[in-house]
Order: structure tokens, then C-alpha cells, then sequence
């Protein structure tokens, strides 16, 4: 299988620009299980993208690029391949997906502490004022309030996002624009703030990410019909 | 609406705009040798204070006195404070420039002290000469 790569964090000389490389020639230097991980991981994500590879010491980081889109399954999915898989960032400016398989390493990693955290009633006003301006239900506000700090904490001292919500019908449709990068971690808590959390779609050409909330008097119904469902 | 903990008005709006078009025109010192196709592209604001973030792309070599040179250019237009990141990724630097739309140039320690030896000078030379003779002979030179 042909896949057409470029070379990552080299700079783009006339020699080495775009070079049609075989899936075999690409992989060849890698470990049996890193080249195992990077097949399973373009088999998941689909054969029509660009993918970069270092090959670091301590690591091997990997960059998918030409996808439009990508929904948290999916991610998911690869993040389950196995447990070296160590880290994976969506970048939406430069619109890459990087993947980070760790290699063995007996050094102990260094734990940065980030000193500039936002205080917890800070967060709450300025959330408070987010959500008048955004007219949500008054019985959908705890939610929707829940999301939004999720992104506050993100983005604190960095690029601020920006937010819009639509109400349509009984969900509201979230979507999130200006924001720099998002990890796998971060997704999967956004994932588990609520079952009525759904949909996370990173869209690559659009440069957001937009997410379905479904209102609460809805869930209600829902479950109500599938409580009714179950015991007929 | 932006996540931002700051409220942005249309004075500080037009304020960042004036901003990014200083920036823009200052763009060309640094471009020259690898970095020939720099360019500015505003990013957004910063979240958590005033400010707005700046990314200069295509950039290949990164030199200690030019983002040096960056960081000044911002303190001299008024910027309070400006934070510098690099990503060699995606060969980007990352500007945090922290400014409320008051032009106030941030003044050096040392400006003060300028200021003070500032007014001697203005005291003519024959006058210093005097004193100085003052000191070395009082009894010859005591004019009263």
C-alpha cells in the first residue's frame, strides 16, 4: 500500500519535499509493535492521510493529516489499540491529529505543576454570565454550566474559545471554535460530564468542535419511553 | 461570545486592532535569510487577562535577539507584558501580548535615575569649575 508521507519536523528541503514511500519503507526502522499500532491506527482513521513519523528516543509521534473530520469513537477506538499509546492531540490550527506511542524508558518523567490555576468562584461568575447571554433553560443551566467550565479551565491564560449554542428542539447544539488544541483526556471528560453529552465531532476543515446536549426535560422523556419500552 | 474573564469593549477592540497593525508594520525588520515568509496571523484573546495572541508562522530559525526584539517592540507600544512560545511543529511563535488599550510604554528602572542626573547638567561648567576650587583652596577662592 502506498502511503504518501512527509517528513516531520525536518524542514522541507527540494530532496526531501513529498516522497512516495511503501507502507514497508515508511515502517521499515520501527519496532514490530510501534509498526503494528501505526497500521491498526490508519486501518481505524482511514488510508487517505498524510502521516508524518519521528522517530524520538523516548518516543515515537506520529502526525495524520488531510482528515475533514473525526468523531470521539473514533478516537476512542485508537486509543484502545493498546497501552502504548501514551498521548493523542488533535491540533485544530495546523489541523493534525498527532499520536504519541511510547517507547520503554527507565527515566523518571519530570511533573510539572502549573501554578496559575483559575479559583473556583471566579469560574462560576464568569460561566454565570456566559449562560445569561446564552439563554439557556433554566433546568438545562447546571449542565451546560458544567460544560463551559470544562473549557474555561482549558483554555485559562491561553487562546479564549469561543462558544456559540443553538437550541433545536429538545438539544441544544454546541459548538466550539478558537481553540488552539484539544488532548484525547480532555474529550473523554467532556464525554463523561453526562449521557446527554453526544456526538463529539472535531471538524478538521472547519476548525471546531461541535457536540449535541440534549435538554433535560428530553433525557427525561427518553428514559420514561424506554422504561415503557423495556416492560411492554 | 469569547471565554474570556474580561469584558472587551469597542475601545479595546479597536485598541488591539491598532496592535496587530504595528505589529504588521514592523513585520519586515525580521524578515530576511530563512525567515523571508513570515507572516502575522491573529489568533484571538488571552482568557484569563486583556490581550490578544499572535502567531508568526513560517518561521525556520529562531534567533535569541529577535525575540528579544519582538518582546520590546510590544513593552515600547504599551503592552504590560508579553510572553514568547515557540512550537517547531508547526515553526510558529507564539505571542501573549497582554495590553488594556492605554499606550503607556513601559518605563525602564533606570529612567528615574536619568531624570536626576538630568538636572546638574543644567548648571553651567564655570560653576562646577568653582566649586571644585572651593574645595581644593576655601581660603583663596571664598569669595565672601
Amino acid at each position: 500500500m502506498d502511503i504518501l508521507t512527509t517528513a516531520c519536523m525536518e524542514p522541507p528541503t527540494l530532496s526531501n519535499a513529498l516522497t512516495r514511500y511503501t507502507k514497508d519503507e515508511m515502517l521499515g526502522e520501527l519496532e514490530t509493535n510501534h509498526k503494528n499500532v501505526i497500521s491498526s491506527v490508519l486501518t481505524t482513521i482511514g488510508n487517505d492521510v498524510v502521516v508524518g513519523i519521528s522517530d524520538l528516543p523516548t518516543r515515537v509521534i506520529c502526525c495524520f493529516k488531510n482528515m475533514k473530520s473525526i468523531t470521539f469513537e473514533k478516537l476512542k477506538r485508537v486509543y484502545l489499540l493498546g497501552k502504548s499509546i501514551e498521548k493523542m492531540t488533535v491540533l485544530f490550527i495546523v489541523q493534525y491529529l498527532i499520536v504519541e506511542i511510547k517507547k520503554k524508558s527507565n527515566e523518571k518523567p519530570v511533573i510539572v505543576i502549573k501554578k496559575d490555576r483559575p479559583t473556583m468562584a471566579n469560574v462560576d461568575a464568569y460561566v454565570n454570565a456566559f449562560l445569561k447571554q446564552s439563554k439557556i433553560n433554566p433546568s438545562d443551566e447546571r449542565m451546560c454550566s458544567e460544560i463551559v467550565k470544562l473549557f474555561f479551565r482549558w483554555t485559562w491564560g491561553g487562546l479564549a474559545a469561543k462558544i456559540k449554542v443553538k437550541k433545536s428542539g429538545g438539544k441544544y447544539l454546541f459548538e466550539v471554535t478558537n481553540l488552539r488544541s484539544l488532548t484525547y483526556a480532555q474529550l473523554s471528560q467532556l464525554d463523561k460530564v453526562h449521557e446527554s453529552v453526544q456526538d463529539i465531532v472535531v471538524n478538521f476543515e472547519m476548525k471546531k468542535l461541535h457536540f449535541i446536549v440534549t435538554s433535560s426535560e428530553e433525557y427525561i422523556a427518553q428514559q420514561q419511553t424506554n422504561k415503557k419500552a423495556r416492560y411492554e | 461570545m469569547n471565554l474570556t474573564s474580561w469584558e472587551l469593549t469597542d475601545d479595546l477592540e479597536s485598541a488591539f486592532h491598532d496592535l496587530q497593525k504595528y505589529a504588521q508594520n514592523n513585520l519586515y525588520a525580521f524578515q530576511h535569510g530563512e525567515n523571508k515568509d513570515l507572516s502575522i496571523e491573529f489568533r484571538g484573546y488571552i482568557s484569563n487577562a486583556p490581550g490578544i495572541i499572535l502567531d508568526i508562522t513560517n518561521c525556520f530559525s529562531f534567533n535569541q535577539s529577535e525575540i528579544e526584539g519582538w518582546r520590546v517592540l510590544f513593552l515600547n507600544y504599551g503592552a504590560s507584558n508579553v510572553r514568547i512560545g515557540m512550537d517547531t511543529m508547526t515553526r510558529t511563535i507564539t505571542i501573549y501580548i497582554y495590553y488594556d488599550g492605554r499606550r503607556v510604554p513601559k518605563k525602564s528602572t533606570l529612567s528615574s535615575v536619568y531624570k536626576c542626573t538630568k538636572l546638574p547638567m543644567l548648571i553651567p561648567t564655570f560653576v562646577w569649575i568653582y566649586l571644585l576650587l572651593l574645595v581644593w583652596n576655601p581660603p583663596r577662592y571664598q569669595m565672601l
